[in-house]
This record gives C-alpha cells, sequence and structure tokens, in this order.
C-alpha cells in the first residue's frame, strides 16, 4: 500500500457505510524491532489545517482547536486495528456511534438544526 | 536503525516533502509517498518510500502499476514526475 | 408493465435537471438570446462542441460513482491533495454560489414576467421556498418536478419552426463562424468562452455524481447513468439552441440587441401567442429553480465532500448538519449578492473567472481515475473515452486561460 495514494483523502466510512470523515493524516508508530507502522488515521479539520500547514492552515486547525470540547483534545484519532477493507473508500469494522463526535457538526446540530421544523424527519 | 532522530508517534504529513539522501550523503529527492505492506498480524509496516527529484510531490497515482493511459496524461506524468522517482528501502533511508 | 414507461422516463429526470443548469439556466437563457440575436447561430458550433464535452466527462463522472461510490468532489481531493482541492474548493463555491444568486434572481425575473412584480420582492419568497424545498422535500421529487417541467422551454422548438425561418440564411451563418458586420472577433470570441464554459460548468459534474449517490446507483445502474447522460445534455444542449434559433431569426434581421428575459420569450409570443408565452415563462421558473437547486445542493456538496463530512437528501437533516448549514448559508449568501441590486443575468458573466481554475482542477482528477482499475476495475475509459477526455482537457484549459483576457478586452462581451 502506499500511504499518500491509498490512503491520505480518502473518504472513511463506518460498517454501515456512514461516512466519518476523511484520512486527514496518518499516524506512524514503531514496533519493538525499530520499524514504522500505520497506527492510526487521524481525521478532522484540525489534523487537516496542520497538514495544510501556513497561515491558512493554521486558521482551519485554530478554529477546530476552539470548537473542540477540549482544547488540548487533538485530533479525531481512529486506532488502524479498526480498519476493514481499504478501497475506494476506507471501511471500519466498527459503528461511529463509538467514535469520538465532530465537534463542529454536533454544535450546529444541538444549536441549530435540532430548532428548526422536521429536522429528524426523512425526506 | 535508520532512519536517524524521528520521533515517534510521528505524522506522515511530516515526513511528505522532507529530503531524503542515501548512506553515502547524497541527495536524492524529497519524499513523495511511504509504502507499506501488511505483515500477517494484519500491521501495515513502513518497507520503502518513493522519492522524486521533481518539484512535484503529489504523482497523481502514475506511481503505481494500476493506473495507466490516457496516454498524453500518462506520457506527461512519466516524463515530468516519474523520470526521477526511485523507490528507497526504509532501512537505507537517512532523512536530513 | 404499466408503469415501466413512466418510470424510465423519470429515471433521467436526473440528467435533464443537470442538464437544464448547464444550458438553460438563467444566464444560458439570455446569454443564447444574445447570441441568436447579435450573431445569428454563428455560435451554434459552441453548443454542439459543449454537449459533447460534457457528454464525455459526465458519462465517466457517472461510471466512476456508479462503480465505486464516489461522487466527484472526492476524487479531486484524492488526486490533487487538500491545497490544490481547497483551491478548487474556493473557485467552483464561487461560481456555484454566484450562479444561485443569479438562478434566484432569474425565478423573481420569471415571477416578474408573470406578475409584473419587480423581481427584487419576489427574491425572498423565492429563497424562502427553495430552501423549504432542499429542506424537506424527497430528492426524487425535485428532480422530477422541476427537470420535467422544464421541459416546457419545447416550445421554443415549436415556436421557431412556427416562424416559418429562412433555413438558408441560418445554415450560411452556422456554416461560417466568425462575427457579422458590425461585431468583432474580441466579442465573439468571448461570447463563444462563455458559452462554452457554461455548458461545463464544474457544478453539474458535481450534482450530477453526487445525485448518483443520492440514488443509491450501484454498479447495475450503468446504463441508467449513461441513459441520463446521453439523453439529458442533448436535450439540454438542443433547448439552448432552440433559444438561440428563435432570437437569430426575429431579431438578428432587425439588429434588435437582446438583453433580458422577456426579449427572449418575444419569439414565442410572436409565433404562439399568449399560450405560448405562458408556456415559455413556465418553462423559465421551472429551469431557473431546477438550476437554484441544482447549484444551491452542488455549493453543499462539494463542501462536504472535501472535509468528509456526512451529506445529502438520503439523510435526515439531523444526521447532516454541517451539510445543511452550508446549503443555508449559500442561500443567504445568494440573496444578499442579489439585494446589491446587480443584475442576476451580468452576475452568471463573472462566474467564468472562477470558471477558469475551477474546470481544469476538476475535469482532470476525473480523467485520471477514470483510468484507475483500483476503481474501475474493468470498467475503465476505452479508447474514444480518453482520446476525447484528453481532448476536452486541452480545450477547457485553453478556455479558461484565454477566460479572463477576453473579458477584459471586451468588457465583458459589451464591445
Amino acid at each position: 500500500m502506499l500511504i499518500g495514494l491509498h490512503l491520505l483523502d480518502r473518504q472513511i466510512l463506518d460498517r454501515d457505510g456512514e461516512p466519518v470523515g476523511k484520512v486527514d493524516d496518518v499516524e506512524l508508530d514503531v514496533d519493538d524491532d525499530g520499524t514504522p507502522y500505520v497506527a492510526a488515521l487521524l481525521v478532522g479539520q484540525q489534523a487537516l489545517g496542520e497538514r495544510i500547514g501556513g497561515r491558512l492552515g493554521a486558521w482551519i486547525a485554530g478554529t477546530a482547536r476552539r470548537l473542540s470540547p477540549d482544547y488540548d483534545r487533538g485530533p479525531i484519532r481512529i486506532p488502524y486495528d479498526l480498519v476493514a477493507e481499504v478501497d475506494s473508500a476506507v471501511n471500519l469494522s466498527v459503528h461511529r456511534e463509538v467514535l469520538p463526535d465532530p465537534a463542529l457538526e454536533t454544535w450546529l446540530r444541538d444549536h441549530i438544526i435540532d430548532r428548526i421544523p422536521g429536522a429528524s424527519d426523512a425526506s | 536503525m535508520p532512519p536517524d532522530r524521528l520521533d515517534f508517534p510521528l505524522r506522515v504529513s511530516a515526513v511528505m516533502r522532507r529530503q531524503v539522501r542515501d548512506r553515502t550523503g547524497e541527495v536524492l529527492g524529497r519524499i513523495a509517498d511511504v509504502e507499506t505492506i501488511a505483515g500477517p498480524d494484519g500491521r501495515e509496516r513502513v518497507t520503502a518510500v518513493i522519492v522524486t527529484a521533481g518539484r512535484w510531490g503529489r504523482l497523481l497515482g502514475y506511481e503505481s502499476d494500476e493506473h495507466t493511459g490516457p496516454w498524453l496524461l500518462e506520457r506527461l506524468a512519466r516524463l515530468i514526475l516519474r523520470r526521477h522517482t526511485t523507490r528507497v528501502p526504509w532501512p537505507d533511508v537517512s532523512l536530513h | 408493465m404499466k408503469g415501466g414507461g413512466v418510470r424510465r422516463i423519470l429515471s433521467i429526470a436526473l440528467g435533464i435537471l443537470t442538464a437544464i443548469g448547464g444550458f438553460v439556466d438563467i444566464g444560458d437563457i439570455v446569454a443564447n438570446g444574445e447570441a441568436g440575436a447579435r450573431f445569428g447561430i454563428a455560435h451554434a458550433w459552441v453548443l454542439l462542441l459543449g454537449v459533447v464535452g460534457i457528454c464525455v466527462y459526465a458519462e465517466m463522472s457517472g461510471r466512476v460513482t456508479a462503480v465505486s461510490g464516489r461522487p466527484v468532489f472526492d476524487l479531486v481531493r484524492e488526486r490533487l491533495g487538500p491545497r490544490v482541492a481547497l483551491a478548487n474548493l474556493t473557485g467552483s463555491l464561487l461560481v456555484t454560489v454566484l450562479t444561485l444568486g443569479a438562478e434566484i434572481g432569474g425565478v423573481g425575473l420569471a415571477l416578474q414576467l408573470a406578475t409584473s412584480v419587480d423581481y427584487l420582492l419576489w427574491v425572498p419568497v423565492v429563497a424562502f421556498v427553495l430552501w423549504v424545498a432542499l429542506w424537506r422535500a424527497k430528492f426524487s421529487t425535485l428532480e422530477n418536478v422541476f427537470g420535467l417541467t422544464g421541459l416546457a422551454l419545447i416550445v421554443f422548438i415549436i415556436a421557431f419552426f412556427r416562424l416559418g425561418p429562412d433555413t438558408g440564411e441560418l445554415w450560411h451563418q452556422a456554416s461560417h463562424p466568425g462575427p457579422p458586420s458590425g461585431e468583432d472577433w474580441g466579442t465573439y470570441w468571448f461570447m463563444a468562452v462563455a458559452l462554452f464554459a457554461s455548458a461545463l460548468t464544474p457544478y453539474e459534474v458535481f450534482f450530477f455524481s453526487s445525485g448518483g449517490v443520492e440514488e443509491r446507483w450501484t454498479r447495475k445502474d450503468l446504463l441508467t447513468s449513461r441513459v441520463n447522460v446521453f439523453v439529458g445534455f442533448p436535450l439540454g444542449g438542443l433547448l439552448a439552441f432552440a433559444i438561440m434559433l428563435t432570437s437569430a431569426t426575429v431579431f438578428h434581421p432587425l439588429d434588435i440587441s437582446v438583453d433580458a428575459l422577456s426579449q427572449v420569450a418575444m419569439p414565442v409570443a410572436l409565433a404562439m401567442g399568449k399560450l405560448g408565452l405562458a408556456a415559455a415563462i413556465l418553462g423559465f421558473f421551472a429551469a431557473t429553480f431546477g438550476a437554484a437547486m441544482e447549484t444551491g445542493l452542488s455549493s453543499a456538496y462539494t463542501v462536504a465532500q472535501y472535509f468528509g463530512w456526512a451529506w445529502g437528501k438520503l439523510r435526515r437533516p439531523r444526521e447532516a448538519a454541517r451539510f445543511h448549514i452550508v446549503l443555508l448559508v449559500s442561500i443567504l449568501v445568494g440573496v444578499a449578492v442579489l439585494m446589491t441590486t446587480i443584475d442576476p443575468i451580468q452576475l452568471t458573466e463573472y462566474t467564468l473567472v472562477f470558471s477558469a481554475v475551477a474546470l481544469p482542477l476538476t475535469y482532470l482528477p476525473i480523467l485520471v481515475v477514470a483510468n484507475d482499475r483500483g476503481y474501475l476495475g474493468n470498467r475503465v475509459n476505452g479508447r474514444l473515452a480518453n482520446t476525447l477526455g484528453t481532448l476536452y482537457l486541452i480545450i477547457v484549459l485553453a478556455a479558461a486561460i484565454a477566460a479572463i483576457p477576453l473579458m477584459l478586452v471586451t468588457r465583458m462581451g459589451g464591445g
């Protein structure tokens, strides 16, 4: 597998095919014998902003950090063990409920969307 | 064990575009991608890096053999991007 | 199999609706009328070129979506990386949101024709109805209602034949591309680039492929996708051509210039009276409202797909909160732009500038991924798709580069 080509920027789906986010960055760790391996997928605008870099990237990451419930929480981290298969998307073996909630989604849902009539109706 | 002085855990974005030298200290280019192979335990271990001497980091996918055509784009990609692309096995990589 | 025929017609509504946004949205309705009045049908070849181009790329993106489940903006970010994709996102979002504003104004203009109430008073009403429709209604209902009602523009085809056109003269114009006396090459080319760029606007492929996901296309729907493409876009192009033809027949010989929606409808009124006019206005209304839905949804689709958020009308709004907020904000921005009292029709001309960034950066990744066996297996591009794809990539690039200097030189085609 090529991390840049097959993993980075790919859509992550949970076990039901629901979108979780993009692979905004990938975390490597080392084995006991010193060989690096893919440890986790990093998801969310904080990881994305830090990857984009520059003033724009810093702004994206900073906004994401301010929105998150804990300023120092760091980006959403999905251990690579949870990846079931990589094809045109990165498919997880778990349901997205077990992953941390994206802060912006939660905030907008609770503060705006839920207050509009019909927010929970299927169209 | 090479590469020297990397602090793990480490983000791939921190490795991409880094300059790579061979063991004699000669500059080979910059890292465009990182190759891994899954072990029997399912763990994706790093085996090599793809190094390109060109300015473009992104290879549009033409570094992979699954990818061929259209003719003109492929020729362009191979001409501009792949001419100076080499695969360097991880133990031989030296980052500075 | 009584329902079969109806269902088959409805299953191409996505293609028709997408094509309406590209060929007969408010900017194009007037641009085709204007081109016909000023240049006759000397731009006919541009429409043909545009129809073939959008067919080639919509077919590829429909195929990628049906086989892999990934809409176009996913591919853009995957192949171009987050920075270049962000540049594309910015460019295409500016095109799409400005066009959305223009379409809301266009619906207002169509209503003004029907009611004589100033279009600006209609704008808030239209924007609200649009938002409610996108918040509540089913995707398939929207595409069926507005895709099919937009076909009322077929009156332009009927009107053309009723006008007793001078076919010899029209053939002469079509087969001798170039400016007639009194017009110069700069404006001729500006018009050509504007018509071509609007035929291939990036939001068409974003909308079409996302619509495929909304309709849960799988490998089995490859044929549906193809039929949508090869019926929808040529039909859209034909409607645009009919507008150009009627305008060329009525206005061009008299040297009258066209710059308002009401003038575009005049040839129909001449040929078919009040009933024809009513059909034309209904067609304008449905086409502009359909284009407003297309551009509104496209704005939210692209942002959500860039960041990997949950999106789409197939989910309850509370399960796609960020998507619905982007949609709402896009509509509000569109309205805010209109409230500066800028001419909605002129607004669509500014989008050319942003198309220049967005077009090549959208079509390049589609072409690249359509050749990727990791994505498409044995459904990768054949030789024809690749030849045409490469050719159109070059044309799109040339048009993108030429757009801005032409715009400056001709002062937006004013000459």
